[in-house]
């Protein structure tokens, strides 16, 4: 692959003031600029972090905070994509839903939380159901609007050539809304983690939003920071899995149209 | 036909959502501790919103909590408009900048902010100007994301024309690139106070002592559900409320335009 000599400079001026940030945090609490109650110097959290890995107890925080992400986001994308077919299957019950699911998308979730956790507890049902309720929305929109753009005449056919509403569906339906469900997959799995850790930052005794509380009322802020960063390596790696996702499938499809 | 059938499908979602509500706790299938039946919320939700009664249920009274999270909002939202407009102009203003930053954005734009809220509430204890600076911090990025965004969506040929004739560096700014990006920016600018708020009531509801949020989180802790749904419901409707009408205001003046 060849790389021109723009994007060097820009990577190189990326990588840079990312290190740059990195260094003045470490400079200004070695040099008591800041008080290293509000930032930790970037090495120690560094050596934290790598110590939680080695002796193991990040596999339970990433395992409570991990396995309700990912079951509230198949279920909202299982949910969203045969609720949604089924919503604007019936032109009526479409225009009749709509609105409320747009008003459900743009209210501020945040409020609910305290229902969630008086009607399930502290149980993984409370992070998973706050989840998806974060992750579900999105992909319901984007799958009625994907439904409506279907080409008209592959339905005509299919419904000359006699098939059932269940083959319709399956043959029809789920293939051409699939590739475009990648576009909402991601801000879909963001918003979910974003409802994990609200989750366990209102309540509850597990998970990196628990912890994440627990060391800043405790004022340990190395620890603070070191869970920071695996909550950026999280993040980043999901961003950059799903993104080269879209990317491979929106070239197959071009491949696909191209042919 | 279709707009009838359709405003009737609406209501009959709304008929058979209170009912359910209304029910579900009485017959005993929801615990009436945790869900209170809907008429209960609404009674709350009036003696909350009368000011002679509203200070017995929550102390200090249900406007002053009110008053202290509109506050929190808007000096939130004045400094995300402020800071990150100039800012996103700054960045969006080079391409080489551009380039660099905007991936950077993006990514911070995509981590769940959220995490960061108790370092705030260390920084700057539990009052309000924490809450105002964490909805400050969730707004400032869609706000200058989509102030780049709106840069670099104006024709470069427009500003071929305006150098060709001669235009002044303030004219150009003037006539051209303010009037070709304020779509866009006008829409982020309703995303920032969407973020804003998110801010401010999360601030509130995990760490506060006064605040729309207190008075959820209060009201939960004590078991109090019917004022837990009913300032939930308050809430909701109010902040859907100003959201509706920044887009009202947006569709008003660009339909105009065009």
């Amino acid at each position: 692959m060849k790389i021109d000599r723009q994007t060097l400079l820009v990577r190189g001026l990326q990588f840079s003031s990312v290190i740059a940030i990195f260094v003045a945090a470490e400079l200004s609490v070695k040099l008591n600029l800041i008080s290293p109650i509000f930032i930790s110097k970037p090495s120690d959290s560094i050596i934290i972090l790598l110590t939680l890995f080695r002796n193991g107890a990040v596999t339970q925080l990433l395992i409570s905070t991990l396995q309700p992400l990912l079951i509230a986001f198949i279920l909202s994308i299982i949910i969203g994509v045969y609720l949604g077919i089924v919503i604007s299957s019936f032109k009526m019950l479409k225009q009749g839903v709509e609105p409320f699911i747009a008003i459900f998308y743009s209210i501020p979730k945040v409020l609910l939380v305290p229902i969630f956790w008086s009607i399930f507890g502290f149980s993984l049902e409370y992070k998973i159901a706050y989840s998806l309720i974060h992750g579900l929305p999105p992909i319901l929109i984007n799958v009625i609007a994907l439904v409506s753009s279907t080409d008209e005449n592959y339905l005509k056919i299919a419904r000359f050539y006699g098939a059932s509403l269940l083959q319709i569906y399956q043959k029809i339906m789920l293939p051409s809304i699939i590739f475009g469900l990648f576009a909402s997959l991601r801000l879909a799995l963001n918003l979910c983690l974003v409802g994990v850790i609200i989750a366990e930052m209102f309540v509850g005794t597990t998970g990196i939003g628990f912890a994440l509380r627990h060391y800043a009322s405790t004022f340990k802020t190395p620890e603070f920071y070191a869970l920071i960063y695996l909550l950026v390596i999280i993040s980043v790696s999901i961003n950059i899995i799903l993104l080269g996702f879209e990317k491979r499938i929106v070239s197959k499809r071009g491949l696909q149209l191209a042919l | 036909m279709v707009f009838i059938v359709s405003t009737f499908i609406r209501i009959i979602i709304v008929i058979v959502f209170i009912a359910l509500w209304e029910t579900l706790p009485s017959i005993g299938l929801v615990n009436e501790l945790t869900a209170p039946r809907f008429s209960m919320v609404l009674i709350r939700a009036g003696e909350l919103l009368n000011p002679y009664t509203s200070s017995s249920i929550v102390p200090l009274g249900f406007y002053t909590h009110l008053s202290v999270t509109l506050f929190e909002i808007g000096v939130a939202f004045l400094i995300t408009v402020f800071v990150a407009i100039p800012l996103g102009f700054l960045i969006g203003g080079f391409r080489l900048v551009t380039q660099i930053y905007e991936p950077l954005i993006y990514l911070i734009y995509a981590f769940p902010s959220v995490a960061l809220y108790p370092l705030v509430v260390i920084i700057l204890g539990f009052g309000p100007p924490s809450k105002i600076v964490f909805g400050f911090f969730l707004g400032f990025f869609p706000l200058i994301l989509n102030t780049i965004a709106a840069l670099r969506s104006i024709r470069p040929s427009y500003i071929l024309v305006a150098h060709l004739f001669g235009c002044r560096k303030i004219q150009l700014l003037q006539k051209i690139i303010i009037p070709a990006s304020a779509s866009f920016i006008i829409s982020g600018i309703r995303l920032a106070l969407a973020f804003n708020i998110i801010g401010v009531l999360f601030g509130e509801i995990v760490a506060s002592s006064i605040g729309l949020g207190f008075v959820i989180t209060s009201a939960t802790y004590k078991l109090d559900a019917p004022t837990e749904y009913a300032a939930i419901i308050i809430s909701l409707t109010l902040i859907y409320i100003i959201l509706e009408s920044i887009s009202f205001v947006q569709k008003r003046v660009f339909e105009r335009e065009d």
